[in-house]
């Protein structure tokens, strides 16, 4: 029995030490410095008690409420554009054909680039000049100015969206080819159409694995950085700018570093009660 | 019950629809690789599909901005935080798999909490820490805060894989005098290869894609291939036959390294969560 404990608190305990001490430490840290003002550059005893003002202050700038708005629609935007894509994907994906380990390895690309990477590649393919995006558009008298401030929101969803599909369609195919043959079998037998098995019988049967994908997917969009960073930068303006960008301008751009802090723990607020939900969800599946 | 010409249609429109799937995901990539191989002046223009391809971009790509020494630390960084990860983590799935202890629950959900933190939420208080330490800018501080993801990530991944593998060869081990983890080593641990593989490729694929911690936490000495980016980003003036060969060669070790593990993917993409 006690050889047993041993092994427990030698094998666990490392890694919950190290946890502790990249994750709750820092999450302490950074709830301490939220109610601070701080700047960037003077010693660290400059530092003054303001409680929730840093809070109480952002939600009073409209700028910031309107990051927090386009945050919120950037989430849930894109998860849902992800699934739209990726369970039509999986839906063409999902039955035998020529060249068909190609096409699946090919779903993986976005998911191997770098967040900033992909930034780049599509700031280069929206360009209004010389994108090749425009270049393709053009003809149909459809080219637009993407990265300007009418349609740089829709550019940062859709470039997500590229990337989030991948993982999506990957998910979904996995759950479609997991379903048991039968009930379909049974529906053509029963005289069911394409649309009638999708929606009585495909739909139903997928839900437990949909439902854990977009949650993921949920709190996926809210880590997302480097996209946006590089594609946009959070502009024009702050057309752009999600809570993730603003503790970026906050922190490194105007050294506001108790603001930054605050801006990060609403994120984070946002990301907790999202996984809150995946996690109980979660935790019922696991008896 | 169909008839002829509705079943060609059909076959037709679905082939359309997968070269458009194809289509959709690889030719950003092409046009990266197309725009890397044109002459500077013509990489403006997208019109331009005849050329002589050039290195010209690799070349340049490859000796500005010191791109060598950052894909040296972004290696460096990466292959010790897989190491590290997968050690440790696969330890702490062990005991979570093989002792149905108290509060097993709370740490298995403890660690799942911990992979949902967003990186950005980190940053500030990394960045201050790291500084009052004297680790700013260094390859340490990225590996540290690299293991939030990593060693929660791989604790989840191989707790599936555990799973799949029975204790009775291990417990027979011990029954012939083998220490419980020299059981575990010498018994299960080879039985784990696969999945061990693939755990460590998504862990050296996140580090070396790994964009927020690294732009905040280093400025110079630390830097990483990753966010050399910044140096590509201006639009007019900016090379972008270059800008695209740093691209390809950024993600070219981890696409090769992600297509080996191509039938762990969605293991690794949900954590094992949707696992069956």
């Amino acid at each position: 029995m006690k050889s047993r404990a041993r092994v427990i608190v030698l094998t666990l305990l490392p890694a919950l030490l190290v946890i502790c001490m990249v994750a709750v430490v820092p999450i302490i840290f950074q709830f301490y410095t939220s109610l601070h003002s701080f700047r960037l550059g003077y010693p660290w005893e400059s530092r003054e008690f303001l409680g929730f003002d840093n809070y109480l202050r952002l939600f009073a700038r409209p700028t910031f409420r309107y990051s927090f708005w386009i945050t919120v629609q950037f989430a849930f935007g894109v998860t849902l554009a992800s699934l739209v894509v990726g369970l039509s994907f999986a839906l063409l994906l999902n039955r035998p054909f020529r060249f068909k380990s190609i096409v699946v390895s090919s779903v993986l690309i976005p998911v191997t680039i770098s967040p900033g990477v992909i930034g780049l590649i599509w700031r280069l393919m929206l360009n209004t000049e010389f994108g090749v995006v425009n270049y393709f558009l053009r003809p149909f008298g459809m080219d637009a100015n993407w990265l300007g401030s009418d349609l740089a929101f829709t550019s940062i969803l859709l470039v997500s969206t590229w990337f989030a599909s991948s993982f999506m369609t990957l998910v979904c195919l996995a759950g479609l080819e997991a379903l048991p043959a039968e009930p379909f079998e049974a529906a053509v037998v029963d005289g069911a159409n394409g649309l009638q098995r999708f929606f009585f019988i495909t739909l139903p049967l997928l839900q437990p694995v949909l439902f854990v994908a977009i949650l993921l997917q949920q709190v996926a969009t809210l880590h997302v950085f480097g996209i946006i960073f590089v594609l946009t930068g959070g502009g024009p303006g702050n057309r752009t700018n999600v809570l993730a960008l603003e503790v970026y301008r906050q922190g490194l751009n105007t050294g506001n570093m108790g603001r930054a802090a605050a801006v990060a723990g609403v994120l984070a607020l946002l990301a907790l009660g999202l996984s809150t939900l995946l996690i109980s969800r979660f935790r019922r599946g696991l008896r | 019950m169909k008839s002829p010409w509705a079943r060609g249609l059909l076959y037709v429109l679905v082939r359309i629809g997968l070269l458009g799937v194809f289509l959709f995901y690889t030719f950003p990539l092409f046009w990266v690789v197309w725009t890397s191989l044109k002459p500077p002046r013509l990489a403006y223009q997208p019109g331009a599909w005849v050329f002589r391809p050039t290195l010209q971009g690799y070349v340049d790509a490859l000796s500005a901005h010191r791109i060598p020494e950052l894909a040296l630390n972004s290696l460096i960084v990466a292959v010790i935080t897989t190491f590290i990860a997968l050690t440790l983590g696969t330890l702490a799935a062990y005991a979570l798999v093989r002792f149905p202890f108290r509060y097993r629950t709370h740490v298995f959900v403890f660690f799942l909490g911990a992979r949902f933190v967003p990186p950005v939420a980190l940053v500030i208080p990394a960045f201050l820490l790291a500084s009052r330490l004297g680790i700013g800018d260094t390859r340490t501080v990225l590996v540290l805060m690299y293991l939030v993801l990593t060693l929660t990530f791989t604790v989840l991944m191989m707790r599936g894989f555990l799973q799949g593998v029975s204790a009775e060869h291990e417990e027979a081990a011990v029954l012939d005098g083998c220490t419980r983890l020299g059981a575990f080593v010498r018994i299960t641990l080879p039985m784990l290869r696969g999945g061990l593989f693939a755990t460590a490729v998504f862990l050296f694929m996140y580090s070396w894609n790994e964009f927020p911690y690294a732009l905040f936490l280093t400025s110079f000495r630390a830097r990483t291939l990753a966010t050399a980016v910044e140096y590509f980003e201006g639009v007019q003036g900016v090379a972008w036959n270059g800008a695209m060969a740093y691209g390809f060669l950024s993600m070219l070790p981890v696409l090769i390294l992600a297509l080996l593990v191509r039938k762990y993917m969605i293991q690794g993409l949900t954590f094992g969560i949707t696992r069956e």
